[in-house]
């Protein structure tokens, strides 16, 4: 982690005078940020618009970007969201979220196929518990489970303290639970192994 | 109160492990590598014209400094040539030599407090003094209603206003605490102010903060407190009452 942020802060304050650099940086995260952007507008030229004025806002303010330990790839997910955000808002609709079919390719016995099965059930139910959160609880859900940011890296993209993720963090995954006991009240599905 | 991460909890172990599955994840697709590509060079191009553009304002701030100075060099020029012609005519015409008298008055100059320039129009000014040359000059709430609706609003934002009034000695934390009417700690948070030992006099900061509400709270008024300590000693400096909230659920709207 040391390491990876050291080689983040020398390409971070190189890529402020060389362009190369900024490229090199556009390489790093360019399929974090468009996935991630996809994941927030479910269409694939928005989210290559929104990628697309992240990475041009990195740059125009890159040069006055200072490095105080902070994730660089925190604060361009701060961009994105941002721009996210703004699109949500001209287009005041709810997105419905779409998630990964499970792959039945390949199932060769009885056995695989009722694992599939119940994995399919068992995806389809957490994708309902989901939807059926609030706004924020998805978000701080989504930052660190789907987009694998750190506490840390959250708390810079939601411009709060690390303490205040713990607690969202800690509310939101009650508040999934909740949901998913409701959906599947004996639990038959989520605990079958 | 440090709070734990939640994802170490058994209570939540299995559902961590189901959130990260990748099976279980949203829909995303990949980029296209054309699309890539392309916006790859405009970035790169992009940065190239920024820098052009950076050295043509500066090539033309550079003249325009030259055409300046040349303009001052021209007016000192021209003052000083009428001055030389003027002293000489005076002493052709031998006018006599006034010579002053009496003493100069001395005159009180008082500082004149301008408005920040760097802080936004603050809601609630307090100017408080919280020690070690660190005074809070306002602050803002949000939402702005004064009165917070539970189950709507889980959470409430303050932007606090500082300034420096001489070089702090230690780098500060600031925290919030939120009080029952009993004084009972509700909810708090706390957050770094920065390297405020490195601040000169007069350094204006506006930092947020973001207060939970806790879930079992009840309709009612609350009082805010802030305060600061030294982020490596621990040791506090002083607090004070920021405000008070009302909380309200959503029956009482």
């Amino acid at each position: 982690m040391f390491m990876r942020n050291h080689d983040e802060e020398a390409l971070v304050k190189q890529a402020q005078t060389d362009p190369q650099t900024f490229g090199r940086l556009y390489d790093r995260y360019v399929d974090r940020i468009y996935a991630y952007a996809y994941r927030q507008v479910q269409d694939a030229t928005l989210a290559q618009d929104v990628t697309a004025v992240t990475f041009e806002k990195a740059l125009r303010h890159i040069r006055k970007y200072r490095w105080q330990g902070k994730s660089f790839c925190a604060w361009l997910y701060r961009i994105a969201r941002n721009e996210a955000m703004s699109h949500h808002r001209q287009q005041r609709r709810q997105v419905s979220w779409q998630f990964v079919e499970s792959n039945d390719s390949g199932i060769s016995n009885g056995r695989e196929m009722e694992t599939a099965i119940l994995q399919s059930r068992h995806n389809q139910q957490l994708h309902q518990a989901l939807a059926k959160l609030s706004p924020k609880d998805y978000e701080i859900l989504s930052l660190r489970f789907f987009e694998s940011l750190g506490n840390e890296e959250i708390a810079e993209v939601l411009n709060c303290s690390t303490n205040n993720v713990y607690v969202r963090l800690h509310r939101a995954l009650k508040r999934l639970q909740k949901q998913l006991e409701k959906i599947d009240p004996q639990g038959e599905v989520r605990y079958v192994s | 109160m440090s709070h734990n991460n939640p994802e170490s909890l058994p209570e939540f172990a299995q559902l961590v492990q189901q959130l990260s599955n990748k099976t279980n994840h949203p829909a995303t697709k990949r980029m296209p590598t054309a699309a890539k590509q392309t916006l790859r060079r405009d970035l790169l191009n992009q940065y190239d014209e920024q820098t052009l553009s950076r050295k043509g304002i500066w090539q033309l701030w550079r003249f325009a400094g030259s055409v300046a100075g040349a303009m001052l060099l021209a007016v000192v020029v021209i003052w000083f040539v009428m001055a030389i012609s003027q002293s000489q005519s005076n002493n052709n015409v031998s006018s006599p030599v006034v010579v002053p008298t009496g003493t100069v008055e001395e005159v009180e100059v008082t500082a004149v407090s301008t408005p920040s320039p760097t802080l936004p129009p603050m809601p609630f000014i307090l100017n408080a003094d919280m020690g070690d040359s660190m005074q809070l000059r306002g602050y803002a709430i949000k939402p702005e209603s004064g009165f917070l609706i539970f189950e709507t609003d889980e959470s409430f934002q303050i932007d606090l206003f500082w300034e420096t009034t001489g070089q702090p000695t230690a780098d500060y934390m600031t925290y919030l605490h939120m009080l029952d009417k009993n004084g009972a700690l509700l909810t708090q948070d706390g957050y770094s102010l920065g390297e405020t030992s490195t601040l000169a006099a007069g350094t204006q900061f506006s930092k947020n903060a973001t207060l939970l509400l806790p879930l079992d709270i009840s309709p009612g008024t609350y009082t805010i407190n802030i305060g600061l300590y030294d982020s490596k000693t621990g040791q506090r400096s002083s607090q004070i009452e920021l405000t008070q909230i009302e909380i309200r659920t959503n029956m009482d709207k």
